[in-house]
């Protein structure tokens, strides 16, 4: 009886969890990109008229792979293009946030909103982190 | 045994995943007199003198008999300008069809915004004067202004982008009297200063 009340249990809470975490696994990402960069990104990585380039759907995201953890922690400046669009705005720099935050940023970015741009692991956030041009 | 079990299982599926409070702090002064309509928070304004995105002169002439709303901005900004800029916009559409409402936004990068400069960000907003008012002037007027306003806006190096400015939206009346503000970079704040223009437009 204990047995089965037992795995009862782990079978209801192993339901919960994969139901609430289905959405996005990368919590603590869409935590951090709630604070700090949704104002200006917005909650569905969308862009904002010709100032603020998309997220979502975004061909330079895959083509800069490499660059995203030198661009949330020094910001962008200078014209860029995206999906074939030109944009010219100021991204702030971010120098508080830790190397496995930037990491967590970049895997929730790059799996959100109809993205699939993979899964960066922390060690090339790091090695990335090294060669910034500032 | 059941019970524990019970008590594990409330507590795995309220922390099983949840969500995190945005910290954000929104400030609003919602000031209201006895009549329940908005306070008067300021009589009147100094005249002003600038120049808009179109190299047109912008005075307190064009805001005569208008609702409008007053902030404080520059393009090279790297922080909260473009969330102000989502919350503006959306005021701008709002009130798109409306000519008693007007915007007027200063730039207090007075050292590098041109006209030119002010005309590509109103091209960028899609956005056309006389609604929206991009303006320059020299740094003395615009912080003289920003005083008038009791915004913040000064040259300070260690603030990002090289100037310190606050994000603040101001609602005057059109008589020109200041009836409220908000913190233009916070949807939630903004959808209650929209009322609060509703609430101007309604006055007689």
């Amino acid at each position: 009886m204990k047995d089965k009340i037992i795995g009862l249990f782990l079978l209801l809470l192993a339901i919960v969890i994969a139901e609430s975490c289905q959405s996005n696994p990368y919590k603590q990402g869409e935590a951090l990109y709630t604070n700090f960069c949704a104002s200006c990104h917005q909650a569905g990585g969308k862009s904002f008229e010709k100032l603020m380039p998309p997220l979502a759907q975004s061909d330079y995201l895959t083509e800069h792979k490499a660059d995203l953890a030198c661009i949330i922690r020094y910001g962008l400046e200078g014209e860029i293009t995206v999906n074939g669009k030109k944009y010219n705005a100021v991204m702030g720099e971010l120098p508080s946030l830790k190397e496995v935050e930037i990491t967590n940023i970049i895997n929730y970015i790059n799996n959100s909103w109809g993205n699939n741009n993979g899964y960066t692991p922390l060690k090339e956030v790091q090695k990335s982190l090294e060669n910034c041009d500032k | 045994m059941k019970k524990v079990l019970y008590i594990i299982f409330a507590i795995a599926f309220f922390s099983a995943c949840g969500s995190q409070e945005d910290n954000r702090e929104g400030i609003i002064i919602h000031e209201k007199a006895a009549d329940g309509g908005l306070r008067i928070l300021k009589t009147s304004f100094p005249d002003f003198a600038f120049t808009n995105q179109n190299g047109d002169s912008v005075t307190q002439e064009d805001f005569k008999n208008k609702i409008y709303v007053v902030d404080f901005f520059f393009t090279r900004c790297p922080s909260i300008c473009v969330p102000m800029a989502i919350q503006m916009k959306r005021i701008y559409t709002k009130y798109e069809g409306n000519d008693r409402i007007r915007l007027l936004s200063h730039s207090i990068d007075t050292r590098n915004d041109s006209i030119p400069d002010l005309k590509e960000y109103e091209q960028k907003l899609s956005v056309a004067a006389p609604k929206w008012n991009f303006v320059t002037g020299s740094y003395e007027e615009i912080t003289r202004m920003a005083k008038e306003y009791m915004v913040p806006a000064n040259v300070d190096e260690n603030a990002p982008g090289g100037y310190n400015h606050s994000g603040k939206f101001i609602l005057i009346d059109r008589k020109g009297q200041m009836r409220g503000f908000c913190d233009g970079t916070s949807e939630e704040t903004v959808d209650e200063f929209i009322k609060d223009i509703d609430e101007l437009l309604d006055e007689r």
